[in-house]
């Protein structure tokens, strides 16, 4: 006489409550797809667009000196990374979200059995892969026009990413807590130019006077050019660790803005 | 100088500010026919409806005589200007109201108002004493000063309306006026149209929605993938079907349409429902019909009712038109 | 109700200096009250663009020199001055035919000269404050004295007209507004770094300098460092021709998209 197989009968629907870090890291790879899905629209452009910035501000910013010296040409090359990334993460990163809650996407995505807190890293995880071969290009394109040798230490990787991943979560941070899209486009437009003409990025701080270089201190953006130039560069930069700290420090409120918003519920 | 239409004495000459389109046609890329020799004609002080199903081609005719596009043949007259040559003399002689919402933004309700009053050609303080008149005819009186980006759709549409008839032109072209509008104040917009008609503007309404047109119009014109198919008023084109009911069976989803009796007459099925005309005197016999199909689990309800404007539109055109007797 | 019966009645059509006038009077009011939402946006981009690169530039220089200073102080006007008929004004346009509140605009008995002067206008309005203060803060800040000439008045006049005509032909004759909208953003950079608006031509490669030439942007900077400055600048009476070139053309090609009918 054969046994009955028994088969466990199905849980009925509606009564599953996943949880634990196995069930976290299998949504992460969930939203990694469907976010990879949505990123071939538009991850070319993006390349494009950051290779364009920064390597055309690069050049840009040469024009401004009737004679070019090889300190000015390093700082400019070694700053052009964080000019690459600075635009992607608080201009296109911004515009990206108001797109999105536009067109109801964020409706949906919101609305899936996906802890948020794995959404959100799985959009700051691909958006930082996602803008490093555009630093990257940038930088090349930068160093042949200047004509400039760098010294590129093993400093560079976790320098690089880290300012990729502020960017990215300060600026979605920010774009998410603003619900205002017009707000946001006169904030993220004036904030980058304010950036790029008054944060030492391409210029050593001693131009600086000293009120403006505090400032500058506690803002993400001198730093994240002073940790991508210690990756470029051999003794040119001091205080590497209070760079680092600072940049930590941005990063954790992008995730705190992101985290409350996606928290609420209105 | 204003000379009043209604009073010309009698031998002596007065233009004949009728709004005529001849032979109309606007055809695009070679092949798609948006108006195809359309002719029609208002005349001055009349509302005339332009009736029709999304795409019939209703917005192409007004746009092609407020010279937004060019006709690719016929000619579009008023009193004596040719509005297709001369562009610039639609422009002052019409005044347009788009489908589209209205780019008052940054205006509040009364500038926006006065501003194109101002624009058409009124002076200062007549079109202040306009606006007044307008804003309370349509009730906007809590949105005088509010800026146009905290409206409602509703309440810019009035608003819309409003900048357009303060100094009307000669023909007041309407697309869609009553969109969004709330019922009461829908009412008055029609108020407001039928006070145009009297003061000698000729109004040309834009609209699918045919029991508000059948109620405010004094002509109309059904139109139909780009041609006119039929003209006339409420009441002529409904005369072929005096004598006749209407009777209407709403049937169960995914139901084949079910043998008709030879007595029910122009069957045509929109979704679920099926809408026939029959005759007075077979009442009894289309009640007990239709209460069988309900009976039987085919249909959900019937109904039995005088023949509208609405199933002329139906019989014309196969399409059903929004806001007709089942939905308002 | 006269009113109604006086509009309605009234003798056909319009014409004369007197209807022009009327019309362009009401389309600059209509224009003025339509910008009231941008204008805080306005205001933040002409004082970065002014003031901000007048101070911002001295960071780029330990010390900086005279001449860079006073290339970046008089260029830095033209760019005021081009702002909103250039970039500001096709994106407005752009973003009213993409909500298709285009057409009632041009639904309106305006001529059309009268609303091309009605627009220009308001961009010179939009323009003449922040020239003002930005050149107000290069004095307090290089301690600059301009050698204003009257030769100011009409450089200011014509890079305003060429600004705001080519960029209405960007807004009316550019069909596809996502286009516009890509165009102007584009050219944000080309005017501020790939121009020698703000520094000598020079100080470009040799090939983007001939580029330069073929422009009206440069010549711009040219004609009002002319009314600035003395001695400066040189070749303007061929940058007053250049510029006022592109103001010809992008005026006709905009006449010709708004006669247009489709």
């Amino acid at each position: 006489m054969s046994a009955v197989r028994q088969v466990a009968a199905p849980h009925a629907p509606g009564t599953i409550t996943r949880s634990g870090v196995g069930y976290w890291l299998a949504s992460l790879r969930a939203m990694i797809r469907f976010d990879l899905g949505q990123a071939r629209q538009w991850a070319g452009m993006m390349l494009l667009f950051q290779t364009l910035m920064g390597a055309g501000m690069a050049v840009m910013y040469g024009f401004f000196y009737p004679k070019i010296s090889h300190s000015t040409a390093l700082y400019i090359t070694t700053g052009t990374p964080t000019l690459a990334l600075v635009p992607l993460g608080f201009a296109l990163v911004p515009l990206n979200v108001a797109t999105e809650r536009i067109q109801g996407t964020f409706d949906f995505i919101w609305s899936l059995p996906v802890p948020r807190s794995a959404q959100a890293a799985a959009t700051f995880l691909l958006f930082t892969l996602l803008s490093l071969p555009g630093a990257v290009l940038a930088l090349v394109v930068a160093s042949w026009r200047y004509g400039v040798a760098l010294s590129v230490s093993p400093l560079i990787v976790p320098g690089a990413v880290l300012c990729a991943l502020m960017a990215i979560s300060v600026g979605y941070g920010m774009a998410l807590a603003i619900s205002n899209p017009l707000l946001v486009n006169l904030i993220t437009n004036a904030l980058i130019f304010v950036v790029l003409l008054f944060s030492p990025v391409v210029f050593p701080a001693s131009h600086f006077p000293g009120w403006l270089l505090a400032a500058d201190r506690a803002l993400p953006f001198y730093n994240m050019a002073e940790v991508i130039r210690a990756g470029l560069t051999r003794g040119l930069v001091t205080d590497l660790g209070t760079c680092y700290l600072i940049l930590l420090a941005w990063t954790a409120v992008g995730w705190a803005l992101t985290a409350w918003v996606v928290g609420r519920r209105k | 100088m204003a000379v009043s239409m209604a009073a010309a004495p009698v031998g002596q000459s007065v233009t004949d500010w009728s709004f005529r389109a001849e032979g109309l046609t606007k055809v695009y890329g070679g092949t798609l026919r948006a108006n195809d020799a359309i002719t029609l004609s208002v005349r001055s002080g009349e509302v005339y409806g332009l009736l029709g199903p999304n795409g019939a081609g209703k917005t192409t005719l007004v746009k092609q005589a407020i010279g937004l596009l060019k006709p690719t043949a016929g000619r579009i007259m008023l009193g004596p200007y040719d509005l297709v040559a001369d562009p610039g003399a639609a422009r002052q002689l019409c005044s347009y109201l788009p489908q589209a919402p209205m780019p008052i933004d940054s205006f509040r309700v009364r500038e926006a108002i006065e501003l194109t009053g101002r624009i058409r050609g009124g002076d200062r303080a007549s079109v202040r004493r306009r606006a007044g008149e307008l804003i309370e005819a349509l009730d906007l009186g809590d949105w005088e000063h509010t800026m146009g980006q905290r409206l409602s759709g509703g309440i810019k549409r009035l608003v819309g309306f409003a900048m357009v008839t303060v100094w009307p032109g000669r023909v007041v072209i309407l697309d869609e006026p009553t969109n969004d509008v709330d019922p009461l104040r829908r009412r008055l917009l029609w108020d407001r149209i039928r006070l145009l008609g009297q003061r000698g503007c000729s109004v040309l309404l834009v609209t699918h929605n045919v029991m508000e047109a059948e109620k405010s119009v004094d002509r109309l014109a059904i139109i139909s993938s780009g041609r006119l198919i039929a003209e006339g008023t409420p009441s002529s084109l409904k005369a072929a079907d005096r004598g006749n009911l209407r009777l209407q069976v709403m049937l169960l989803p995914e139901t084949a349409t079910p043998a008709l009796p030879p007595w029910i007459r122009q069957p045509v099925r929109v979704g679920h429902n099926l809408i026939t005309v029959i005759d007075e005197a077979d009442a009894t016999r289309g009640i007990g019909w239709a209460a069988d199909l309900v009976g039987r689990g085919v249909a959900e309800e019937y109904a039995l009712g005088a023949t509208t404007l609405e199933d002329v539109y139906v019989r014309l055109t196969g399409h059903i038109s929004s806001g007709g007797n089942h939905d308002d | 109700m006269t009113e109604l019966a006086t509009s309605v009645t009234a003798t056909g059509v319009r014409a004369g200096a007197g209807y022009w006038l009327d019309s362009y009077r009401a389309l600059t009011r209509w224009h003025l009250a339509g910008l009231r939402m941008w204008l805080m946006l306005l205001t933040v981009v002409q004082v970065l663009a002014g003031a901000g690169f007048v101070l911002g530039i001295a960071l780029f220089f330990d010390h900086i020199p005279a001449t860079a200073a006073l290339y970046v102080c008089t260029g830095v006007p033209v760019v005021n001055l081009m702002i909103v008929g250039l970039i500001l004004g096709p994106q407005l346009v752009a973003e009213q035919k993409l909500q298709q509140s285009y057409e009632f605009v041009r639904s309106l008995p305006v001529p059309r000269t009268a609303a091309a002067a009605a627009w220009y206008t308001v961009c010179l309005l939009a323009g003449l404050p922040a020239v003002t203060v930005s050149l107000l803060i290069a004095e307090a800040r290089y301690g600059i004295s301009f050698s204003l000439s009257p030769a100011i008045v009409p450089a200011v006049a014509l890079t305003a007209f060429t600004g705001t005509m080519m960029g209405y032909a960007l807004s009316h004759a550019v069909p596809n507004p996502m286009v516009t909208q890509l165009v102007t953003q584009l050219l944000v950079f080309v005017v501020f770094g790939f121009s020698a608006i703000l520094f000598p031509a020079g100080q470009l490669p040799a090939w983007l300098a001939s580029l330069n030439w073929w422009f009206p942007f440069e010549h711009m900077a040219v004609i009002v460092r002319a009314g600035l400055t003395a001695g400066l600048a040189t070749g303007i009476a061929s940058s007053y021709l250049i510029v006022a070139g592109w103001g010809i053309a992008g005026a006709a090609a905009s006449a010709w998209a708004l006669g247009r009918r489709g």
